[in-house]
């Protein structure tokens, strides 16, 4: 039973969201499913939150290994949501106090914002950019001329590299004979749209028909690991 | 006529969402155009409907009456003509976009303006009955205006655009746009659809053309001395019709030139008929109204005005043509001026200072009634009753608010209705003497006091109003008692007796037009009610953008919510036969995989889970299993939760710690589970930790950061990246390369999978992750299940390469299918 009815919640489930899509009058049980969804997933926020403090108190608590860290992350943590759900001031509309049901934590001005703007968004961005390095050595890795394959790999990324940055393009409009014609034409043409496009398409073709045969497999209950076990 | 104009724009504007159309004015039947493309025929009595068409671009389109058995429906996609009953007679593709028409030409044609792809000016005539072209004539040029005229239509044709540059792949600049040519007037024969001549303005067009009866009026432009010419043009020479008639001459010779007459500006409107002479505006310095004699084009007079005229709050100038007088609104150096001039002689007969700006001008028979708007800044105030500083200026601010009155205009402004602190909304509408309009109030508050704010309704509330023009008072207006009972922005007339609005609380009410009175209230119903429409006895509801429901007159409900969209969208019928197909093919494998074992092809990235495991177990270091940034709803994630578990099941045997950092937390609860269901199956329940399996952030580069946190400190010797990825794939993928791990990846996102494949030991690429299950299980089940998305993906292959096939040789069947 334990096993049961989850199995049959999801089948009711997928069945309906299935039948909404081909039967527009029942687009309404999609979005209440989806609904009831969010609200699951907003209760599972506590959870969240919960695990946060008790993974993270722990090793405060006992003084762990970079215990420090734990702490600046609880109490970045608290502030941030104390100031969210209480204190709402915003300059703009010269309105200051806690719980002011006028002005929102997103609204622009608030103290919210502010961390928002001047200290989540710096960081998200520091993040982000150390991609433009991890691009650099992961090519670095990868384009090596070890296989047929490889160095067909090689020879399109340094084509496209290369001529689609204006060094490069400087360089091919002064070659002898190919300078003539647009490279950044070419690329974009044959190579983005062409092998690189039908590459991209062949993988989502072929995941979108896995993505079906799971879904049917969990609404029939064949695939069950999700629920822990076989 | 401009009264019934407003009346019936404002009808219009109320039926925007679901118009309905009588198609057959003797039945009972309503033909109704819906906000998805459909046309449905609508049983009032019953709130039955029958879809008649699906067209794509059809809530754009018109339905018109060409002939008690024929109805056009005029869409983006082309014509359609109806019987009565609905049913469809013919249909004809457009080429191109329509410029003008469909008009009905002659007994049984039917003419109309297209701009080809290629933007070249087509005319078409179309045979009424079989709807087949029995006229197409290429004009030269891009079409711009059509006049209809007596008959014919006049056409501004703008010169060819030049051809678009395709230099192909060489390298070349674009060569220098050409200087457009000038614009061509063309008339056409409205009969035969014929070029009855074409002219080539002396002067590039400056304004114009229109038609004033047989007379077409344009403004050219001149030289030094003049700048502008306003030129009247005799479509047809009455001599060229006297030669037709007599000896079947062609027409193809030019018009006559009647006149023209310098100007210093161009006209800012377009001329008005005053008997045999005409009035028009010219703007330059200042503006000047000029009185023509339509014949000879000689000025009757002119009166140069100290300022502008004044437009009315939808741009059209307030300029009065009456009986005896012209009346001019001029805005002043300070403040505004109304004038009457005489219409013979031009002199001043009378004049007044306006108090205000004014927005609406209606006439009465000799009275003149007119919308004055005044502003007046005020402090702003918070709603505790405090001045608002601005932040940057360090001043209290301020705002303006708005009022207005209805002034009747004579020796002085007689005021007939006055409305503090209110804003008028939208176009007047004037109905047998009487003007119905809607205001918004702004609520006063004074200094020190907090303001009352109602958390439910927080909109100004709409008052409306309505004024005996005859009698020059105010009738009534409609101030509801309670915020339930406010106008929520729709309102309009069901007939001219009746008003129609929708409350907030989402019920609709009816007021008697002449009294004010509510007359009927609806009981509440499920939304918001955007159109009301008279059908014969009932109203006709439309709720959102395609649900409606039936009121009685008394506004009880006839008939319950309904909704024009099918019970079947036909347009997903082939994505239905496709997953039954597919579904059919995995039910038959599983089957067949009970009986023998099906091969399954070797997929590297799965055999070297273990491995990976082994590994870390052999260094003594954890596993690290990453979910990406999706939640439970996305299947990436359950079928990575399927490999967590196996995984888990290992690391159980192994007794090497997993660690599972997740960055939803339904997904933290979800792996928690499956991981503590592995640890029980592989008889190591004591070895789970909860904490393991933790929650970070739901934020993209927060969770990056913390994962890549645990790998700098732990330092995981297998690190496992299955589920969804975005931009983090490459940061976590690099981060995870440096610790020196071994690591398999998984995804279905195309984007990410490059950056998986340079940076990690093994990938699996799309559908691999959704076969791991599958693969690792070797459940006779799974295994078929896999075998028929094999299969399916085999057929997607033959479909693929005869449908490129056919597309080649010109028959795009398959493809069309896959649409």
């Amino acid at each position: 039973m334990k096993r049961q009815i989850p199995l049959f919640i999801t089948f009711l489930a997928g069945l309906a969201m299935m039948v909404q899509f081909y039967l527009p009058a029942w687009n309404d049980w999609g979005d209440r499913f989806l609904t009831w969804f969010g609200i699951l997933a907003a209760v599972a926020y506590v959870l969240g939150a919960g695990s946060l403090f008790v993974v993270n108190g722990k090793v405060i608590q006992r003084r762990g290994r970079d215990w420090q860290f734990k702490a600046v992350l609880l109490a970045s943590l608290s502030t941030t949501l104390i100031i969210g759900l209480f204190w709402r001031y915003t300059s703009e509309a010269g309105v200051m106090g806690w719980l002011n049901p006028s002005v929102l934590p997103t609204d622009e001005g608030t103290w919210f914002d502010f961390m928002f703007q001047y200290v989540y968004t710096p960081l998200s961005a520091t993040m982000f950019s150390l991609l433009a390095f991890f691009i650099a050595s992961a090519s670095f890795r990868a384009f090596r001329a070890r296989s047929i394959e490889s160095t067909l790999l090689l020879g399109t990324a340094f084509i496209v590299m290369i001529f689609r940055v204006p060094l490069g393009e400087v360089i091919w409009n002064n070659l002898p004979f190919f300078g003539q014609y647009n490279i950044g034409k070419l690329i974009e043409d044959f190579i983005m749209n062409g092998f690189n496009a039908a590459g991209q398409r062949a993988v989502l073709l072929g995941s979108s028909i896995g993505l079906i045969s799971v879904s049917v497999k969990i609404m029939l209950g064949i695939e069950r690991s999700y629920l822990g076990g076989d | 006529m401009s009264s019934l104009a407003r009346f019936l724009a404002c009808l219009l504007i109320l039926t925007v969402i679901a118009r309905a159309e009588l198609l057959d004015p003797g039945g009972d039947k309503r033909l109704l155009i819906t906000s998805d493309d459909r046309l449905v025929e609508l049983d009032p009595s019953s709130g039955a409907h029958r879809q008649l068409l699906h067209l794509p671009g059809l809530k754009d389109g018109s339905l018109k009456q060409l002939s008690k058995e024929r109805w056009l429906l005029v869409g983006e996609g082309g014509l359609t003509a109806l019987s009565p009953a609905g049913q469809v007679l013919w249909r004809s593709e457009l080429d191109g976009k329509l410029v003008w028409g469909p008009e009905a030409v002659g007994e049984a044609g039917l003419a109309m303006v297209v701009q080809a792809p290629d933007k070249s000016c087509q005319l078409t005539v179309l045979d009424l009955v079989s709807g087949k072209a029995s006229l197409q004539a290429g004009l030269p040029g891009r079409p711009g205006q059509v006049f209809p005229s007596d008959g014919n239509w006049l056409l501004v044709i703008a010169p060819p655009e030049p051809a678009p540059f395709n230099p192909g792949y060489r390298r070349q600049e674009p060569p220098p746009v050409p200087e457009p040519g000038p614009e061509q007037l063309v008339l056409v024969d409205g009969k035969t659809g014929q070029v009855i001549w074409s002219l080539v303005p002396e002067g590039k067009l400056e304004g114009g053309p229109w038609l004033l009866g047989d007379r077409v009026l344009e403004v050219e432009q001149g030289g030094a001395q003049s700048p502008y010419f306003l030129v009247s043009i005799e479509p047809v020479p009455h001599i060229l019709k006297g030669l037709k008639r007599a000896w079947n001459y062609p027409l193809q010779e030019l018009p006559n030139y009647q006149w023209d007459l310098p100007l210093q500006g161009r006209l800012i409107a377009p001329p008005l008929e005053a008997g045999d002479r005409l009035v028009a505006v010219e703007r330059s310095t200042g503006d000047r109204i000029l009185m023509l004699e339509q014949e000879q084009g000689n000025l009757a007079w002119d009166l140069a005005l100290e300022g502008e005229v004044l437009p009315d709050a939808e741009g059209t100038p307030l300029l009065l043509l009456r009986d005896n007088d012209l009346v001019v609104f001029q805005k002043q150096s300070a403040g505004t001026r109304v004038r009457w001039l005489n219409r013979q002689t031009g002199t001043v007969e009378n004049e007044l200072e306006l108090t205000g700006e004014p927005l609406h001008a209606f006439q009465q028979g000799d009275r003149l009634f007119v919308f004055l708007k005044s502003s007046a800044p005020e402090p702003r105030l918070d709603s505790a009753g405090q001045p608002v500083i601005n932040p940057k200026t360090r001043q209290p601010e301020q705002t303006v608010v708005e009022s207005f009155r209805l002034v009747e205009l004579g020796e002085t402004e007689q005021t007939v209705m006055d409305a503090p602190r209110s804003s008028l909304l939208g176009t007047p509408v004037l109905e047998e003497g009487r003007l119905t309009f809607a205001s918004r109030l702004t609520p006063a508050q004074a200094a020190g006091q907090s303001r009352a704010i109602d958390v439910k309704y927080p909109q100004e509330p709409i008052l409306l109003h309505a004024v005996d023009l005859q009698q020059g008072k105010e009738l009534w207006s409609y101030r509801p008692a309670r915020p339930d009972d406010r106008i929520a922005e729709e309102w309009g007339f069901l007939d001219p007796q009746r008003i129609w609005f929708s409350t907030p609380d989402r019920r609709v009410v009816l007021l008697d037009a002449s009294t004010g009175k509510v007359v009927a209230t609806s009981a509440q119903l499920p939304e918001m009610v955007t159109s009301l429409t008279r059908v014969q006895d009932h109203l006709v509801a439309t709720l959102g953008s395609d649900r409606y429901l039936g009121l009685r007159s008394d506004a009880t409900t006839a008939w319950p919510e309904q909704s024009f969209v099918p019970f079947f969208d036909m347009s997903k019928l082939n994505n239905l036969i496709g997953v039954a197909v597919l579904v059919v093919f995995l039910a038959y494998f599983i089957y067949a995989a009970r009986k023998k074992e099906l091969f399954i092809r070797r997929i590297a990235g799965l055999n070297a889970l273990d491995e990976a495991v082994g590994r870390a177990t052999e260094m003594g270091k954890p596993v690290l299993y990453v979910h990406g940034l999706a939640d439970v709803d996305d299947i990436q994630i359950l079928a990575s939760l399927s490999i967590l578990g196996h995984v888990a099941k290992k690391t159980a045997e192994y007794d090497t710690p997993i660690l599972v950092p997740c960055s939803r937390s339904v997904v933290m609860s979800t792996a928690q589970e499956v991981v503590k269901e592995s640890y029980t199956a592989a008889g190591r329940p004591d070895a789970f930790q909860r904490d393991n399996i933790n929650y970070l952030t739901d934020e993209q580069f927060g969770y990056v950061a913390g994962v890549d946190g645990i790998m700098m400190r732990e330092k995981p010797a297998a690190n496992f990246y299955l589920g969804t990825f975005y931009a983090e794939s490459l940061i976590l993928a690099e981060t995870g390369h440096s610790t020196g791990a071994i690591q398999i990846a998984g995804t279905a996102m195309p984007s990410q999978l490059p950056f998986f494949v340079s940076a990690c030991d093994y990938t699996l690429i799309g559908e691999e992750l959704y076969a791991a299950s599958a693969y690792l299980s070797r459940d006779p089940m799974q295994v078929g299940s896999l075998r028929g998305q094999d299969v399916g993906k085999a057929l997607l292959m033959i479909c693929i390469f005869l449908g490129a096939l056919l597309v080649t040789f010109g028959h795009p069947v398959i493809k069309e299918w896959f649409k």
